[in-house]
């Protein structure tokens, strides 16, 4: 009789309970209390059983639970990190689940994420290889690594950014949206320099639609992973750089050399693009305005376009001036320096190869130089030699002191100066013996054997090629009066006519002769000779000639001639001289006297 | 201007490349065909009030050296089967073909073209035939390239098809 299974389960324990005593009473009052019960709380009761059957129910319930499910998770929340927890499990399995199903909605929805993080780690990778490059390349030197090295130095950028930035020259000519699975065009934009120059760009749609083509057609005809996707095509300067997005694809078309920047700045862009626009780009069905919004976004792509900075141009002309007038203040001090350094050592190897001259120190004293030495005074003057090395005195402080130098030349030198040498006299050095040669007066050549051994060097004097002057000029005398002679009268004693007029020149000559033969301690000799013709006998002319011999002794006497000196010899016919064919003549010239001189040492 | 992709398969030498030549705007020469195997025309039209912008992929034709590709087939809109009037055994390439776009992409709207109508001797497909295939539920279209008959046409139905659905 029970309305609900509940109700009929308290009745069947309070049946129960009391079921010896008063069974059929207690059902009585069972049936009195459930009509009670039924009249007083039938809505509560309709209403109770409506939510049992709610909760039973589990399409129901879950209905309920999901409408508050939301609100309850934002709730929790707010409290405490309960709910995380408690779902990592959860969330673990789901994603596991989702990865083996298909990792590629996983991979979708973390595109925008992954791709920011995975280019940073890249960057950091870059940079640190950058730097290895950056060492490499500090070994090339050549003209123009050197000109960009100065300008990294200026700039303050590497040596390796600098190379970069110079090798760089590219444009970005045009930008291509594409929708993946259609190939259908989403946007396009083409740079401004393209089109003022009027450039045909050939329809953007068709384009496109191509270029969906062309990697399918890769993919197809060579084993390519189906992950794998078309990144970069080149032909010449042309590049083409792909940056692929699970909806789209953005497609760059650039003339020239262009940076890794360029490559991250159009993953920035399609990343942004699939954020911005996911549900737009999921439900496209060829309505391609509605990305006309995401014009603003491809816009960095196109102007990521610079041709290498001609940096040099924006040179401070203060900066260019005063860098040129130092380097040519320290050119001109460099060459003047220079200049004096290389005359100074011109003037030490002049100095060092010159005799006489030895060099006992050399330093420099500010900007002069400085010299000490020994000279000899019979060398060459240093300051001369300054002079010829270039060197101006203003230059140089020397500190010369004299000294006897040893070498032959010197020796000699000075030789001939302590001995008066006269012009005469040759004087020549060999082994420190001094040898005299030529003429000299006997005074000198008995000075200098003397003096010569005094003079430092010389240990001994040879005069044997020495010709003793005054000897000399008593040879010339004595041949002079050798030639001379008187002629007789025919058998007589007397002179002939106007002999006696010779008379006066022999006697000056005579006493010339013996005047010199006395400053040199040399003895006369002189032997008159007498001479006749051959006419009488032989008795006759040798008395004859005597007494003519003797004759001349006694005029010379006269003359104040010291008789000492002479004796008066005749010799008759003997030495007759036959010079002409005359006999006559002949006769007369017998008919003398003539001299004959011998000059004897005394030592 | 909405865009749509729509592909043109047929078998080798069915007329595709003829019967659309004059109506499609093309940049690309027909060597495309052999080396990329596809080659992309452009074709504007306007459905209703609406303008329609087609991308036509023109797929290289089928025979025993060449399979089309399937992959171009991706994110099609609508297809275009040709078939060559004059030859029976196109039809049949033309149902093969189907039945891979089919496999490949799923159900979509496509128009079966019987190209060269303008051969009436050596037309090889009897009325029987079109009407079998009509009755199917296929939207079949006679065109001709050199007469230009039902070249608009055949767009226009492909288009309003895409459309509809």
């Amino acid at each position: 009789m029970s309305l609900d299974p509940d109700l009929g389960q308290t009745n069947k324990l309070a049946s129960e309970k009391s079921t010896v005593d008063a069974e059929s009473d207690a059902q009585n009052q069972a049936e009195l209390l459930g009509e009670l019960r039924h009249l007083l709380f039938a809505p509560e009761q309709e209403e109770l059983s409506k939510i049992k059957k709610h909760l039973n129910d589990p399409e129901q319930q879950a209905q309920s639970v999901s409408n508050v499910l939301p609100r309850a998770f934002a709730l929790s929340i707010k409290r405490d990190e309960r709910l995380g927890e408690a779902l990592q499990p959860t969330i673990e399995t789901a994603i596991k689940v989702s990865v083996k199903k298909d990792p590629r909605t996983l991979v979708d929805a973390l595109f925008p994420v992954m791709g920011p993080a995975i280019r940073k780690a890249i960057a950091q990778t870059l940079s640190t290889m950058l730097q290895s490059l950056n060492q490499t390349l500090e070994n090339s030197f050549s003209a123009q690594g050197l000109k960009w090295r100065l300008e990294a130095f200026r700039t303050g950028r590497t040596f390796a950014e600098i190379v970069l930035l110079k090798t760089l020259l590219y444009r970005v000519e045009q930008v291509f949206l594409i929708h993946k699975e259609t190939g259908l065009l989403l946007q396009h934009m083409v740079s401004p320099i393209l089109l003022s120059k009027g450039t045909e760009i050939q329809d953007a749609d068709m384009v496109s639609g191509m270029f969906s083509a062309i990697q399918d057609f890769v993919r197809d005809s060579f084993q390519v992973g189906q992950n794998e996707s078309l990144q970069e095509l080149r032909m010449g300067d042309l590049t083409v750089w792909i940056e692929q997005g699970p909806q789209a694809l953005l497609a760059g078309v650039l003339r020239g050399n262009a940076p890794k920047e360029l490559r991250a700045t159009f993953q920035e862009a399609l990343e942004k693009i699939h954020l911005e626009q996911s549900t737009i780009l999921s439900e496209f069905q060829g309505d391609a305005s509605i990305f006309e919004n995401v014009r603003p976004l491809l816009e960095p792509c196109l102007e990521s376009q610079y041709e290498a900075k001609k940096d040099e141009k924006k040179l401070s002309p203060a900066f260019l001036g005063t860098f040129g007038v130092i380097s040519t203040l320290l050119l001109i001090w460099f060459s003047v320096w220079l200049w004096h350094y290389w005359h100074w050592q011109i003037y030490l190897d002049r100095l060092n190869s010159e005799p006489g001259i030895v060099i006992t120190q050399t330093s420099k004293q500010g900007s002069k130089y400085f010299i000490a030495g020994l000279v000899d005074p019979l060398a060459t003057n240093p300051e001369e030699l300054r002079k010829q090395a270039g060197l101006s005195e203003k230059k140089v402080i020397s500190r010369w002191e004299p000294y006897q130098a040893m070498q032959p030349k010197f020796i000699l030198a000075r030789a001939k100066d302590i001995l008066q040498t006269p012009e005469t006299v040759n004087l020549r050095l060999e082994n420190n013996v001094l040898i005299a040669s030529g003429k000299a007066p006997n005074q000198w050549i008995r000075d200098a054997k003397r003096w010569s051994r005094v003079i430092a060097g010389v240990s001994s004097f040879k005069e044997d090629n020495l010709i003793d002057q005054e000897t000399e000029e008593l040879e010339q005398v004595k041949l002079e009066i050798e030639k001379q002679y008187f002629l007789f009268v025919n058998g007589k004693t007397q002179f002939i006519d106007g002999e006696e007029k010779k008379l006066s020149q022999l006697v000056t000559t005579l006493k010339k002769l013996i005047s010199l033969a006395e400053s040199i301690n040399k003895r006369l000799e002189i032997r008159i000779i007498g001479q006749t013709d051959e006419v009488g006998t032989q008795d006759l002319n040798l008395s004859l000639s005597k007494e003519r011999a003797t004759k001349m002794v006694n005029l010379l006497a006269t003359q104040n001639i010291d008789s000492k000196y002479f004796s008066a010899v005749g010799i008759g016919v003997a030495d007759t001289l036959t010079n002409t064919a005359n006999s006559q003549q002949n006769s007369e010239v017998n008919r003398r006297v003539s001299f004959q001189i011998s000059v004897i040492n005394t030592k | 201007m909405i865009q749509k992709k729509i592909c043109m398969l047929g078998a080798f030498a069915t007329g595709k490349t003829s019967l659309v030549a004059r109506f499609v705007k093309s940049i690309f020469s027909e060597k495309y065909h052999t080396t990329v195997g596809v080659k992309i025309d452009k074709k504007v039209l306007k459905v209703g009030s609406e303008d329609l912008m087609l991308m036509l992929w023109d797929l290289a034709g089928e025979d025993e050296f060449n399979k089309v590709q399937m992959s171009y087939l991706r994110g099609s809109a609508g297809y275009i089967l040709v078939v060559d009037g004059t030859r029976r055994s196109t039809l049949d390439k033309a149902f093969s073909l189907q039945k891979n776009v089919e496999e490949a992409i799923g159900k979509v709207p496509f128009i079966l073209v019987l190209n060269k109508a303008d051969l009436v001797e050596d037309w090889e497909i009897d009325q029987a035939t079109i009407t079998e295939l009509t009755d199917q539920g296929l939207v079949v279209i006679k065109g001709s390239a050199k007469t230009g008959e039902g070249v608009e046409e055949l767009f226009l139905s492909l288009a309003e098809k895409m459309v509809g659905a």
